[in-house]
């Protein structure tokens, strides 16, 4: 539901329950003012003229009309009309403010429904008019009998509070007509047959919705919900805006704001949507780098992996060719093949590596990892190509496993890759060396070799990234390749310290150490 | 004991659980050349009815993708304590991480060496004996832990307390290079003026008594010494 449509439904169903409760507030009041003027009414007439008529007359007495009950209204004209018509005259005349000049508490007007504005006088004023309530008041004595034959029985719910020490007591009358009520009162004479009076009245049905009120709050409604809407107007003036703006800087990547004015719910919103869109912005361009960067990657590594492919063919085309004529074969080409599938896999595994180590920070989890059982596994990979070279690859571990937290794939690629580094720079015949120690509450792991070493120049380059992209991607023994700056990223990423160190008596030394689990 | 029964007939009994054709009849042939009795299961559901009792190691391919070569793994372990040696296509930590969890005693990650994957096989099953070690006896050398006695060819050769520490660590992890610093640390009495230089004087002095079989006492370049076995390459 659009806002506006909202608003309007709400003022609406508002008014309504509105109008409903002050209906009810309007009936319950009106009920009580009635019964209050209709005892008083009845009460005054008694006191006035009702009594003396009545003690006079108490076969015949009522007031207002005796026959109304009858089934026919002395208003309805006809041959009642004029047997009626003497003693209507009579309350008429009795009732009326002029005709009372013995009316010590003052003359009363018959019951006003408070509503209707001003009545006429008496009933009979509107002869064809069923608007108008009738009042009728009957006398009893005090045994609740009239000795009027034609008085109704007295009610027995009225009669029992007025038995129980009530001075008057009143209840609906069901008379086939709305709003009608009885009220019995005990006179202050409580003798004599008007020593209780049955006052009746009855109200013609009137609308419960009268005209002129509901289109007063028709139009009232009206204009509640045009204010709102014309109020609402602005809002959805400005939310629409604020809307279209934040679809533009959807579409641009969040790289614009939306505008922020004013200082409502409608600005705050704006302000957190361009709070919103700057995180996402940052994830974006972050996402963005990591992909600009691993691609580069790969591309790279695509490029590394075929050039020992490519050697590797023609390795396997020249032993393929050696087999079909029978030549012998040469051992260094086989001995080359299996370097270069080393090299490959190395290389693959790396890529797995830097893959992992440039998709962010947080995704490092951590084990206990037996490094002793990691050291094994890691000379093991590469015993073969370096048993093939003519090169010792030894190792040691303390008798007891030393353990550490790490990525176990992530460590173990980055001991592999300093190995390999020294298997492969190493010549023939040399020594490759790799030793676990325990120091203090550290580990050591030392990869020692009797190579070439580094020269002084690049040894604050071997660990950079960088280093790799210009010349270190040869794989010329002086270049020294990918695997060292992944083993650099991956000791910064578990808080372990990668040392490059040259010995006196020459080689390379490098140390991985960190903390004990 | 397993050990005992999946090599009764001389020849240890591996079970090889692995679904690629060309790679299992290549670990097969491997395994052959070296000694040993492979049995080869292609298939998941043939391990999960196989006996571990009868093998004496277990070669589990991972199988991924999918969590099926470690259901095998969990069952496996349900039933027995065979060693296994899980191949792992996989170069992710965290399945490494749940088969070492799942009781998979080592892990080989593919592509690897043949060589590669048959040293792991002989350490796995070496381990359990080196440790418990109380004698070494190869080709002649004969050395009691419990004893204390070294004899070469049956003649007693009489060692220091600090030679025979040294020479009975070496023993109880033959084949195995322990580091200078660890005997240093470990061996040599810290009392008394003992370095590096003295951890190789007292080596040059067990060669010495040793005669014939001195030369087993091996300088590992760059590590320390080892004693290799007589049969060792």
């Amino acid at each position: 539901m659009k806002l506006r449509t909202r608003l309007a439904v709400t003022v609406l169903t508002t008014m309504a329950v509105l109008l409903a409760g002050a209906m009810w507030v309007r009936a319950v009041m009106e009920r009580s003012s009635t019964e209050r003027a209709l005892i008083e009414y009845a009460t005054e007439r008694m006191r006035t003229d009702g009594r003396e008529w009545c003690e006079s007359d108490p076969a015949s007495f009522v007031l207002g009309s005796g026959r109304w009950r009858g089934g026919w209204k002395p208003w309805d004209g006809g041959p009642a009309a004029e047997r009626g018509g003497e003693r209507r005259g009579a309350v008429a005349e009795r009732g009326s403010p002029a005709a009372g000049p013995q009316g010590a508490a003052g003359p009363l007007p018959p019951p006003d429904d408070g509503n209707l504005g001003a009545r006429p006088p008496a009933p009979h004023a509107h002869p064809h008019s069923d608007r108008w309530p009738r009042i009728e008041v009957w006398a009893y004595g005090p045994d609740f009998v009239s000795l009027n034959p034609a008085a109704p029985a007295f009610p027995a719910s009225l009669r029992a509070e007025l038995e129980s020490g009530e001075r008057s007591a009143s209840e609906d009358w069901e008379d086939g007509e709305r709003d009608a009520l009885q009220a019995a009162v005990r006179m202050e004479w409580s003798e004599g047959p008007a020593a209780i009076i049955l006052a009746r009245r009855s109200a013609a049905p009137r609308p419960l919705f009268s005209a002129w009120p509901m289109a007063a709050f028709a139009a009232q409604c009206a204009l509640l919900v045009l204010a709102v809407v014309l109020a609402a107007g602005p809002i959805v003036r400005r939310v629409r805006k604020l809307e279209t703006q934040m679809r533009e800087s959807a579409a641009a990547r969040y790289a614009q704001p939306v505008d922020v004015d004013g200082a409502d719910e409608v600005s705050e919103l704006a302000q957190t949507f361009n709070a919103a869109a700057l995180e996402v912005r940052g994830s974006l361009e972050s996402l963005e780098a990591r992909e600009r960067a691993l691609r580069t990657f790969v591309e790279n590594t695509t490029h590394d992996v075929m050039i020992p492919l490519t050697v590797l063919q023609g390795h396997l085309t020249t032993l393929r060719r050696a087999g079909e004529s029978g030549a012998p074969i040469e051992r260094e080409v086989v001995l080359d093949s299996l370097q270069e599938a080393h090299y490959m896999a190395s290389l693959i595994h790396n890529l797995a590596a830097a893959s992992r180590l440039e998709s962010g920070a947080s995704e490092l989890v951590t084990h206990a990892l037996d490094l002793n059982a990691l050291v094994e596994r890691a000379v093991g990979r590469h015993r073969p190509i370096a048993k093939a070279r003519g090169i010792a690859l030894e190792h040691a571990v303390p008798p007891a496993p030393l353990s550490t937290r790490g990525d176990v794939t992530l460590v173990e690629q980055a001991v592999s890759n300093l190995i390999h580094n020294a298997v492969r720079y190493v010549q023939p015949g040399g020594h490759v060396a790799v030793v676990l120690e325990e120091r203090g509450q550290r580990f050591s792991l030392r990869v020692l070799d009797d190579g070439p070493g580094v020269p002084e120049a690049l040894r604050s380059k071997v660990f950079e990234r960088s280093f790799r992209a210009d010349d270190a991607r040869s794989r010329q023994p002086d270049g020294l390749g990918l695997g060292l700056s992944i083993a650099r990223d991956v000791a910064e990423r578990h808080g372990f310290r990668l040392e490059l160190r040259s010995p006196p008596e020459g080689g390379a030394e490098l140390e991985l150490s960190g903390p004990l689990a | 004991m397993q050990n005992q029964r999946a090599t009764r007939e001389g020849e240890t009994r591996i079970l090889l659980i692995e679904d690629d054709e060309k790679l299992g009849a290549q670990v097969v042939e491997h395994l052959r050349q070296s000694g040993f009795q492979p049995n080869w299961l292609r298939t998941g559901e043939d391990a999960l009815v196989a006996t571990p009792r009868d093998y004496a190691l277990v070669v589990l391919d991972l199988m991924l993708p999918g969590v099926f070569g470690l259901d095998v793994l969990k069952h496996l372990r349900s039933i027995s304590d065979v060693p296994v040696l899980v191949l792992s296509a996989k170069n992710e930590a965290d399945v490494k991480v749940k088969a070492l969890e799942l009781g998979a005693d080592d892990y080989v990650t593919k592509p690897f060496w043949p060589e590669e994957l048959i040293a792991r096989v002989h350490a796995r099953l070496r381990r359990p004996v080196l440790e418990r070690a109380e004698a070494y006896s190869d080709d002649g050398l004969e050395i009691d832990g419990a004893a204390r006695t070294v004899s070469v060819d049956g003649a007693a050769v009489e060692m220091t307390k600090v030679e025979f520490e040294l020479l009975w660590s070496l023993a109880k992890r033959a084949g195995q290079a322990l580091s200078r610093a660890w005997l240093v640390s470990n061996v040599l009495d810290p009392e008394r003026e003992g370095g590096e230089r003295t951890l190789d004087v007292h080596v040059s002095r067990i060669r010495k008594k040793l005669g014939r079989c001195g030369e087993r006492v091996v300088t590992v370049w760059g590590v320390g010494y080892r004693l290799d076995r007589s049969d060792a390459p």
